[in-house]
């Protein structure tokens, strides 16, 4: 969770806005007077969450904890709130109340309708059919692999792909090593190739990710310089002769993508000697 | 292997495993003398089994041995476990054993009353898993712990090569050495020769979707006083919700999408599991075995997720905190910091790696 400052900014990320946060809160209001009577249970209640605000949750020790662990990995504290638990219980506890069958069955009923309009759903009709594979790689990303694999002059070719194939392949061949590392390519997803920062890497990502058109010179600077040894590139991307302009040799193709060898006057060099 | 052979694989070990979990886990309950009840088995069997693995693993991650060395030497240290096992269950008497047996195969395990029970828990829980299943979320997560487990696989070697890049390491990884989850798939994938990706996204997220309904069950069984329709209610309740809880960070999304991922069991397995000993030591102070039931998951949260190393033990600290000051209990206090030993052990390490103590180079 990145771009948050406050205790309060997080709570609202991470229940994506108010709607969960209010219905918790009702519930624990609800609880509260339930038990108003039985004083062990409501000073137990009081007690968690005074020392669940005075060790985690306040700005102060946001701030300390971010300190010591990745900020970005805060609002897993909100994990060990039962927020689920808490609105289940109460529910449950209100279908108690009901004496007849048919007013817990129309309970149940509201319930899920204020669930179905109040409340975003993962329950989508795209989620709910059946994949159309029981595969979770494609066979594709296992062809590019293993084409890599047969030509492949490096025991470990570092390769550079586009986000969604970079993603994948080396669960299928992790021989191979990745070009741009995730934090770079992060950095171009969220701050784009206009500040100038790792020149190499982004006329890379720019060219393979992007499809864009770098002037051959300084995309074959890049490719030499963080030694790549295969392009893998979507067929969309391609343009007549200009990888090979670049000095890769196109290798083969699956259906999506074009598998380019880029072997450097270097490797040519120790090869030859 | 074809991918329908693979998930069949994949279910035959992850029954067996349920299996090495049950086993485990009444042997702990009987000799802590704790509640009897197989869901109560199995998720102490659990916690069990991967505080096991990591006491095998961790060393040898840092003697930088091979994951085949790592399989074989579990694998026999399986079977002893087992024998053991069976060895304490010999020491129950024989007739706690005979009334035993006879209450499950004679007179309870057939009645209309608990099938329809079972039924009622099991189709909101295969409902979650069928979801699950047919979901392929893909992150960087996902391209950095599947990636690992490949790269382990592949490597014979544990993090000496970065599992998310593929580069040469300098030295060990201890953000995610410390935690041997990730390990132990891969120990099955070398075994069997499952690909990763089916293994986490089929058997884990299965896994983990199956232990999430049973602390539901128990929880719920100890706010519902054991009231059954309350119970499997509030089972109903709680998985409607989770598709209502619509966020990137929350615990439905890991629960829905990345429940193969160490953070979906954290967030779904560990929170849980500690709640459920808080409840327990809050409701029932005097069950000595509350303590040694929140000890073994403590022990447990580290090796399953890195995630839980500062959260676990702010949580019983909290937790535990309220409910001593409330029943003014303070003898209490030393079974609580007995309960944090393994937290605080494991933080230790983390921060002496951090400032540059606790770094191991990888040899070459």
């Amino acid at each position: 969770m990145r771009n948050v400052n406050s205790v309060f900014e997080m709570i609202i990320k991470y229940c994506s806005g108010f709607k969960i946060p209010l219905l918790f809160l009702l519930c624990m209001l609800f609880l509260f007077w339930w038990n108003r009577k039985n004083k062990k249970e409501l000073v137990y209640g009081f007690l968690m969450i005074a020392l669940g605000i005075l060790v985690v949750f306040n700005d102060f020790s946001y701030g300390l904890l971010g300190k010591l662990t990745d900020p970005a990995t805060l609002y897993r504290f909100c994990w060990a709130v039962p927020v689920l638990a808490v609105i289940g219980y109460v529910c449950v506890k209100l279908v108690q109340k009901c004496n007849r069958k048919w007013q817990k069955a129309a309970f149940l009923l509201l319930f899920c309708f204020f669930l179905w309009k109040g409340f975003d759903t993962y329950l989508t009709s795209q989620k709910l059919l059946p994949a159309d594979s029981l595969e979770k790689i494609s066979a594709e990303v296992e062809d590019v692999g293993k084409i890599i694999q047969e030509h492949k002059q490096e025991e470990h070719p570092i390769c550079v792909f586009d986000l969604e194939l970079q993603m994948r392949i080396r669960v299928k061949e992790p021989d191979i090593v990745w070009c741009v590392p995730r934090s770079k390519y992060m950095y171009f997803i969220d701050n784009g190739f206009e500040t100038g920062k790792y020149k190499y890497y982004a006329r890379l990502v720019q060219a393979v990710n992007y499809g864009e058109e770098i002037p051959s010179r300084q995309l074959r600077r890049a490719l030499k310089k963080k030694k790549v040894e295969f392009v893998v590139l979507k067929r969309e991307y391609w343009r007549e002769g200009y990888w090979e302009g670049v000095g890769a040799t196109l290798v083969m193709g699956t259906e999506n993508y074009l598998i380019y060898q880029f072997i450097s006057e270097e490797i040519n060099e120790q090869k030859t000697e | 292997m074809a991918v329908h052979t693979e998930i069949f694989v994949c279910f035959l070990l992850t029954l067996g495993l349920l299996w090495f979990f049950y086993i485990f886990g009444k042997t702990f309950c009987q000799v802590v003398k704790m509640e009897q009840s197989c869901f109560l088995y199995i998720i102490c069997g659990f916690f069990l089994y991967y505080s096991l693995f990591q006491f095998l693993a961790f060393p040898m991650i840092l003697l930088q041995s091979s994951l085949s060395v790592l399989t074989i030497i579990w694998c026999v240290l399986l079977v002893l476990l087992l024998c053991v096992c069976i060895g304490a269950w010999h020491l129950v008497s024989k007739c706690d054993r005979e009334k035993q047996l006879f209450s499950i195969k004679g007179k309870k395990f057939w009645k209309k009353e608990r099938i329809l029970q079972r039924i009622g828990f099991a189709v909101p829980i295969l409902f979650l898993m069928y979801y699950v299943w047919n979901q392929n979320y893909w992150g960087w997560d996902s391209a950095s712990y599947l990636g690992t487990i490949s790269t382990v696989v592949d490597s014979d070697s544990m993090y000496t090569i970065h599992g998310e890049s593929g580069k040469e390491m300098e030295t060990i990884p201890m953000r995610y050495a410390l935690s041997c989850f990730y390990m132990h798939s891969a120990v099955i994938c070398k075994m069997t020769g499952i690909s990763p990706e089916i293994w986490q996204k089929y058997a884990m997220a299965g896994l983990c979707v199956l232990l999430y309904g049973m602390l539901m069950y128990k929880l719920a069984q100890e706010l519902f006083s054991k009231d059954k329709a309350s119970t499997l209610l509030f089972v109903w309740v709680i998985c409607t919700l989770n598709f209502f809880f619509v966020s990137e960070y929350s615990t439905a999304q890991f629960l829905l999408f990345r429940s193969y991922e160490a953070k979906g069991f954290c967030g779904n397995v560990i929170f849980p599991a500690i709640l459920l000993a808080l409840l327990w030591i809050h409701r029932h102070p005097e069950n000595l075995w509350n303590y040694k039931y929140l000890f073994l998951v403590m022990v447990g949260t580290v090796p399953i997720s890195m995630s839980a190393i500062l959260i676990a033990p702010v949580l019983v600290v909290i937790g535990c905190g309220a409910h001593i000051l409330t029943t003014k209990c303070y003898k209490e206090i030393k079974y609580v910091l007995c309960c944090l030993l393994p937290g605080i052990l494991y933080l230790l390490l983390y921060y002496l790696y951090t400032v540059g103590i606790f770094v191991i180079h990888v040899k070459r």
